[in-house]
């Protein structure tokens, strides 16, 4: 079968009210705006994106742009089979932010359903927390501790197996 | 933390930890929100140890975490001494069989059935007792459970075991492995065959040769299944045809090929249904294939390869021609192999397979502009419903909006007069402009202006 796809633009509406054109075919990485555009037709007007603001908003739309080409992720549901934390250059120096970026990133790939960007982002945050001590990661994330010493305890036991794996 | 992660993220994150237990149950220790979120990680699959040293307060907490379980390893739950005894005894000759000696002796518990189980996916019994309370304990708990593995379950009667399948809605997959044969009952193939929604039924080898040898006890039970996934050893095609006459469903995983085995599927004169799934590495002459084409019964026929192995067949327009030649009552084809056809093998298609409703391809293999500007003067595919392409990679013409609507209109003229019954068409990649030659072709359709 011999076809294009539009090679037009869209604009987007940041939570912060800022609207940012960017093409068709890098927008329609994210699942909700490709299935919005299908359903309503692109009638020209910009599509408003609630829950992002311009910052985060163009960070995904960098991210886009550089996988515009990438084979759409297959449904990969398949959850015996193991992960790998491995993730690609680009997307290493793509994900050098600082951790509020980072988990608004995640948040943004979760709500336009961008299910690589998320699986990067995830990997991202999964590698911080590799190799590290409880402490060290409450440190890294700013975590309050809510357990007490006893529960604590009772964790450790409880998942010793695991700890000693 | 200024952004906050949901339940949601923070078990996705963790997903990706499940090698890393260490780091793990550490994330897990940090707060009340990672563990919760962590030891849905941490107890995804569970072997049993763990269980005996939780606090019963705390089993139902920790059950839940639970996809998928393997009592594995003469962990065993109930039986007076007595049984017990016998149970050993069994458990050695086993060992002894098996080349195991020095492993642990069997573990007698009692607390499996503290736990709830009610997110269980995955069960595999392997070398295990299991009393009557805990049959009915999982019968009661696992309404999610979609896959039973046995092996070795030596107290396992077939009345028990049907009355477990009964409890258990969501199975749709057994895998009766070594040590299972006193399980092939008619009566539990019976049950098996007319219980439709179980789409995998897989059988060792040692089972396999078990049925071989034991033709007349298995083979009455087998002459009602009608669906099964096989993984086959080399050679046992023909005893499977034997004793499976009646079978109309087949879905295969080929590791192997030879000239005879297609030759020996081809005696299945129900089968309606073919999926072949060509495995990693494997590659299939076209004249192993073509022998399906004497199953006049198919009305389903789907042959892929995996994902690395597209390019699996050397098919080329003579061979489709020959392959579809006399399955005249296709309705569905899937053909997802990549090969070296023109639109010559969608001709064949058209020619042969009058009623074909469904149709999924590899873009790359068919040429329908090619076809159409050959068309005769009768519609192509007069029954088609829906079309399905997947898309090859990076390979999209560019087409711009001007000659795009041209075309979409050309074409949907065109498939219009081929295809009067279309109604959905998909295709991944080219799905915007596909839909737009449907609403065209749905618009000239509500206009009734012929082409």
């Amino acid at each position: 079968m011999s076809s294009g796809t539009p090679s037009s633009t869209i604009t987007l509406t940041s939570s912060d009210g800022v609207d940012v054109t960017v093409e068709r075919q890098v927008a329609e990485r994210s699942v909700l705006i490709k299935n919005m555009l299908e359903d309503l037709g692109d009638s020209g007007e910009a599509i408003p994106v609630p829950n992002v603001n311009e910052a985060v908003l163009k960070k995904v739309i960098e991210w886009c742009t550089h996988h515009k080409l990438d084979p759409p992720s297959a449904g990969d549901d398949d959850d015996s089979r193991r992960k790998t934390t491995d993730i690609d250059e680009w997307d290493q120096k793509f994900m050098q932010v600082d951790q509020e970026m980072l988990f608004e990133i995640i948040l943004a790939a979760n709500y336009l359903d961008i299910k690589a960007l998320l699986d990067v982002g995830c990997k991202t945050v999964a590698n911080m927390i590799k190799g590290k001590s409880p402490e060290e990661i409450r440190k890294t994330f700013n975590i309050q501790n809510d357990f007490t010493p006893e529960e604590e305890d009772q964790i450790r036991r409880e998942n010793e197996w695991a700890e000693d794996r | 933390m200024a952004v906050y992660l949901s339940n949601e993220m923070l078990c996705h994150i963790f997903s990706y930890l499940e090698d890393d237990t260490a780091s793990l149950t550490a994330a897990a220790l940090t707060s009340r929100q990672w563990f919760d979120c962590g030891i849905q990680s941490l107890w995804k699959e569970e072997n049993g140890n763990r269980l005996v040293r939780i606090d019963p307060s705390r089993r139902d907490l920790y059950g839940r975490c639970i996809r998928k379980l393997q009592l594995d390893g003469y962990l065993c739950q109930g039986g007076d001494s007595k049984t017990r005894a016998q149970a050993s005894a069994r458990f050695r000759a086993l060992d002894a069989k098996l080349s195991e000696r020095g492993r642990l002796n069997a573990q007698w518990v009692t607390f499996l059935n503290d736990y709830n189980w009610s997110s269980l996916r995955e069960i595999s019994f392997s070398k295990v007792y299991v009393d009557q309370a805990l049959l009915e304990h999982l019968g009661n708990t696992c309404r999610g459970l979609r896959s039973l593995r046995l092996f070795h379950a030596i107290n396992f009667q077939p009345a028990d075991f049907l009355r477990l399948l009964e409890q258990l809605p969501s199975l749709t997959a057994i895998h009766f492995c070594e040590g299972t044969r006193n399980l092939i009952t008619s009566e539990v193939f019976a049950y098996l065959a007319n219980r439709r929604i179980i789409q995998v039924l897989t059988m060792k080898e040692p089972l396999q040769r078990a049925i071989m040898e034991n033709e007349a006890a298995t083979s009455k039970s087998f002459q009602d299944l009608r669906s099964a996934n096989l993984n086959l050893v080399i050679g046992s095609m023909d005893r499977f045809v034997t004793v499976m006459p009646g079978i109309t469903s087949l879905s295969l995983e080929l590791w192997w090929t030879d000239t005879k085995m297609f030759k020996t599927l081809s005696r299945l004169e129900r089968l309606q249904t073919l999926s072949i799934t060509i495995a990693y590495k494997l590659e299939m002459p076209p004249e192993h294939i073509l022998p399906i084409c004497n199953i006049k019964s198919l009305k389903k026929l789907c042959v892929q390869g995996k994902s690395e192995n597209l390019r699996a067949f050397k098919f080329r327009d003579s061979d489709f021609d020959s392959l579809v030649s006399q399955l005249n009552d296709l309705e569905e084809l899937s053909f997802l192999v990549a090969c070296d056809m023109s639109f010559a093998s969608l001709k064949s298609l058209s020619r042969h397979c009058r009623f074909l409703r469904h149709l999924r391809l590899l873009p790359s293999n068919w040429d329908f502009d090619a076809l159409f500007s050959n068309a005769s003067e009768e519609p192509l595919f007069p029954h088609l419903e829906s079309v399905n392409t997947v898309p090859e990679w990076n390979t999209m013409p560019f087409v711009d909006d001007v000659s795009r609507s041209i075309i979409a209109r050309e074409k949907a003229m065109l498939f219009r007069f081929h295809m009067p019954n279309l109604n959905t068409m998909t295709a991944t990649v080219h799905g915007e402009f596909e839909k737009e030659v449907l609403e065209i072709w749905t618009e000239l359709k509500r206009n009734a202006v012929n082409p």
